[in-house]
């Protein structure tokens, strides 16, 4: 639901920006005009946003091995799921999505599409694992929101607009004005100038916008199931990935066919989170939203909206529907003991550690300029890149510890990870269904939690371990040790996973260092 | 306040500053940008008026002078500008069109002060121009074409201005060389009767040569290209002749420059085809001139060509120079021909001393086998052509062998051959030989007889 639509956004940008930069290299070799170039990019998008829906199927059955089924076939399955989908796009006169599934325990659900009537609507097998019908329902319908509010459609024209300022400020910069006049030349080179800062400006109001669509399609789901703390349960399982074992048993024939199908091993999901008997403990989940000075800084760059933000605003629905409270955050964080000093000193200092490459680039030239060589540079650049990576990655002895503890850590941070160690078990991919990842996706029994695996051999060993390893380790019981840290989302950065007596290394700090190394190599030549 | 409102506060101070310090920035950076604007506008207006002025060929002093007004109306802009090269570049030129060539120079100067520019240098060039000093122009000019037009500012207006400047440069460094020349044209023309020292034609030589680029339109004046060419003739300098000749003769065809031109090939040694070429031309085109002038000219030059051959030892050519001067019936050739024997006696002997054959005289007209062969008559027979003279007495009386005769063997001739025989100390027998064989045309004259001897016959 929402890694997937961020990466869906994030590739048709990064397409569209790759084509941007092409089609504004060919301009300033002089084989476009810029109209030419400003129209090309409209078509260029306008095409790229036609065809996404076949694209898109083509890239997801290749890299995730998705299936699309019928409606009929949707509404055998799971009439209760397929009767209210078909109810939602009914009332809002939309055609009936196609769907598609993915097998993988990874909870997941995503749309996408060009227009209402060509949507596509996938969820993983995962979904109904952790989710009860209400929940799964609650999620649906978000999806539908976003195809009822034409998101597709904003997002590509939004996008577009984004790309032209940068057109722009290239044309502008680079080019001289027709008449070789520098009259004229001169202030369109200062507009180029400004609509770059616009266009930087704007990337960021492109993630508002985005997120502001996040905040609707909640509203939607919540107006249409009348049930907006499903869909707080559910962000909260799915979103900060707190569920548990306990045996609520959820059983759809969906779940029995997708287990049919067979890929993953048939394990004993009788599961679902049971958030509220959590609740006290959820509600310092939450808290990190509020409390933690990177949160909102996070969010900045971020696609989606803070979760905490999102179930504080459906929470405000509720209330506005005659409904109480569920999560009282405030209160929860008026009870908490917390030692600000220690907030806020590691903040201060992993902001520093964490622009200390860009700080030392910056450095390092003036030092270079002053100095005639640029060997400063190199030297600062690389010594920064690797106290960076020791910095994220501190060498401690590991503590066994719950995901539950870990998200109710108000210390954590998305620079310096927390060396922890997990018990419990792989149960998908990181990205659901994705089988060139080599990513994992690990349950204990308070939570879910995305595993980030590192080989030492880089992107080479990585994809051999996605191939060759990452089948025989879902579904298995696992120890895994590494650095925990907390931004938008959660993540733990392995360094090594015990399968029994089988230990798989992982080395996430190891490239940053030879990185680094390379540049001080350059340095000192 | 609570926990949470304070945190709270504090966390949104701080995303106040990470969001507000950057866009503060952007909006005050939008906000300078575009009060830069007008200002921009300005500089690039400005820039224009530069490029308009860099590019304006023709300007009064008064264009000028509205030019240099509205160039620097702008204090501020005049303040901003004031190192750069461009619009120093532009005040220079606008000076220089005002006629005020020092501070036009002065700026230059200053501007490369600071920096190296090929702007000032070529303004600099300019501004020298206008004033006169040709060598400083040049200088300058020369570093100007050195440079790539690339740090022109339009490289295309770079070429086509800087061999514009180039040319004028050249014209007017020229003029003064043609003033030079003109002088140097007084000084030669002016030398009663053209004779001058060897090293007064030397010195005049180099003072021409060094204006040579200059030089062409002195080449249509005839007055002056002869006496230059007499100087060359004086100062044996006969590479210039062939030099200048040419260029003179494109400007007008006169037939003594053809003389001279023959006189260069000729005394250059290899050339005397040419040399005789040239002399035809000039016999050609010169009505007033005698046979026996012509004659004489034709012959020194033969002479020289024979004299060349000799000392080469080159019989044949020696010899087929003999022929011509056969053909134009000079009495030097039976000279030669005399040598030639002598010559060839000697050679051979020197060669063959022992040698009985390389005498040996076939057909027994008085040149030996090995000779015959080399003149190219008949060894075998006493008379190659059959015209009834045997061919030692047609060489003898300066007649061809190997061409039928149909006048008499002269007295003219054998007197020729005779003072050539006095001069060669020829034996008695030789002479008592020429005389059996004299046929005399009418009376022969008394000194004849004298020398001839007749009377004592």
């Amino acid at each position: 639901m929402n890694i997937k639509i961020a990466s869906l956004l994030t590739l048709g940008m990064l397409g569209t920006m790759v084509f941007a930069i092409l089609a504004t290299a060919a301009f300033v070799m002089g084989a476009l005009d810029l109209p030419t170039l400003l129209i090309l990019t409209v078509a260029v998008n306008f095409f790229a946003w036609l065809f996404s829906p076949v694209i898109n199927d083509f890239i997801y059955r290749i890299f995730y091995k998705i299936r699309f089924c019928k409606e009929e076939e949707f509404r055998q399955l799971d009439p209760e799921l397929a009767e209210f989908t078909a109810r939602i796009c009914k009332e809002n006169k939309i055609k009936f999505p196609k769907i598609g599934i993915i097998e993988d325990d990874n909870p997941t659900a995503f749309t996408y599409g060009s227009l209402p009537s060509n949507a596509r609507l996938v969820f993983s097998h995962g979904l109904f694992v952790y989710l009860n019908p209400d929940e799964v329902e609650a999620v649906i319908a978000h999806e539908l929101g976003h195809i009822v509010h034409y998101d597709f459609v904003v997002m590509t024209v939004a996008n577009t607009l984004v790309q032209l300022l940068y057109e722009i400020y290239v044309a502008f910069t680079e080019s001289k004005s027709k008449n070789g006049s520098s009259r004229d030349s001169g202030p369109l080179a200062v507009i180029g100038l400004i609509s770059y800062i616009f266009y930087i400006v704007a990337t960021y109001v492109l993630l508002l916008l985005s997120r502001e669509r996040e905040y609707y399609a909640d509203e939607f789901s919540a107006k249409t199931t009348g049930r907006p703390q499903s869909l707080s349960s559910a962000l909260i399982k799915i979103a900060y990935g707190m569920v548990t074992l306990e045996s609520d048993v959820r059983s759809r024939r969906l779940l029995e066919s997708t287990r049919a199908i067979g890929i993953m091993d048939p394990h004993s999901a009788k599961g679902v989170g049971m958030v509220s008997r959590l609740s006290g403990e959820v509600g310092k989940v939450l808290a990190f939203d509020f409390v933690s000075p990177w949160a909102g800084i996070l969010e900045l760059s971020s696609t989606h909206p803070l979760t905490g933000k999102r179930i504080k605003r459906l929470d405000d629905i509720a209330q506005s529907q005659g409904k109480e409270k569920a999560y009282d955050i405030p209160a929860i964080i008026n009870n908490m003991t917390l030692d600000r000093g220690r907030l806020y000193s590691g903040f201060y200092l992993g902001a520093f550690i964490y622009f200390l490459p860009n700080i030392s680039v910056i450095l390092g030239f003036i030092l270079s300029i002053f100095m005639g060589s640029f060997s400063y540079l190199f030297l600062s650049l690389g010594l920064s890149i690797i106290i960076k990576a020791l910095y994220r990655f501190p060498r401690k002895t590991s503590s066994i510890v719950t995901l539950l503890d870990l998200m109710s850590d108000m210390y954590a941070s998305p620079v310096r990870g927390r060396k922890v160690a997990l018990e419990g078990k792989v149960v998908g991919r990181g990205e659901a269904g994705a089988y060139l990842s080599e990513d994992l996706m690990f349950q204990d029994r308070t939570g879910i939690i995305y595993l980030d695996f590192s080989s030492k051999l880089g992107s080479l060993g990585n994809l051999f371990f996605a191939l060759k390893k990452v089948m025989k380790i879902i579904g298995q019981e696992v120890q895994a040790e590494g650095w925990f840290f907390r931004g938008t989302y959660q993540m733990v950065s392995l360094s090594s996973i015990k399968m029994g007596q089988n230990t798989i290394k992982s080395h996430p700090a190891l490239w940053s260092i030879i990185g680094g190394l390379f540049f001080i190599f350059i340095g000192l030549l | 306040m609570d926990q949470f409102e304070e945190i709270s506060s504090k966390n949104r101070r701080i995303m106040r500053i990470i969001l507000g310090v950057p866009l503060a920035f952007a909006i005050l950076l939008v906000a300078g940008l575009l009060l830069c604007i007008p200002y921009v506008i300005k500089v690039g207006g400005n820039a224009d008026l530069q490029k308009e002025i860099l590019n304006q060929d023709n300007m009064t002093p008064g264009e000028a002078d509205e030019y240099l007004t509205r160039l620097t109306a702008d204090a501020g802009i005049n303040d901003m500008m004031s190192e750069d090269a461009i619009y120093n570049a532009s005040l220079a030129k606008l000076y220089t069109k005002k006629g005020d060539y020092d501070k036009a120079i002065g700026i230059c100067l200053a501007g490369l002060q600071e920096e190296e520019s090929v702007f000032y240098r070529y303004y600099l060039a300019q501004a020298y121009l206008e004033k006169g000093e040709y060598e400083d122009a040049k200088r300058e000019l020369a570093s100007v074409l050195s440079a790539s037009g690339d740090s022109f500012y339009d490289s295309t207006l770079y070429d086509s201005t800087t061999s514009a400047l180039a040319d004028s440069v050249r014209i007017k460094a020229g003029t003064q060389s043609q003033i030079d020349l003109i002088d140097l044209r007084d000084v030669i023309i002016a030398a009663p009767d053209r004779e001058f020292t060897e090293k007064e034609a030397a010195s005049y030589i180099s003072r021409f040569k060094e204006k040579a680029r200059y030089a062409a339109p002195l080449m249509d004046d005839e007055e002056f290209m002869l006496s230059y060419i007499l100087v060359c003739v004086q100062a044996e300098d006969f590479a210039e002749m062939k030099r200048v000749i040419p260029e003179a003769i494109k400007a007008k065809d006169d037939p003594a420059y053809r003389y001279y031109m023959g006189v260069a090939f000729a005394r250059t040694g290899e050339d005397f085809d040419k040399a005789m070429e040239q002399f035809d031309a000039f016999f050609a085109a010169s009505d007033a001139i005698s046979e026996a002038e012509k004659t004489k000219e034709k012959e020194i030059t033969y002479l020289s060509q024979s004299a060349f051959y000799k000392e080469k030892a080159d019989y044949e050519n020696f010899n087929k120079t003999a022929v011509r001067m056969l053909d134009i019936r000079t009495s030097y050739a039976s000279g030669m021909w005399l040598e030639l024997m002598k010559e060839f006696k000697s050679v051979v002997s020197d060669k063959k001393p022992y040698d009985s054959q390389v005498l040996a005289d076939g057909d027994q007209d008085g040149m030996s086998d090995e000779l015959e062969k080399l003149l190219g008559t008949d060894p075998a027979k006493k008379d190659t052509d059959g015209d009834g003279y045997e061919d030692e007495k047609e060489i003898i009386f300066v007649h061809n062998p190997l061409v039928v005769s149909d006048d008499k063997l002269s007295a003219q001739g054998y007197y020729d051959y005779y003072s050539k025989m006095v001069y060669y100390q020829p034996s008695a027998e030789d002479a008592k030989a020429a005389q059996e064989y004299i046929i005399i045309d009418g009376e022969p004259t008394e000194m004849m007889q004298r020398i001839l001897h007749i009377d004592q016959r």
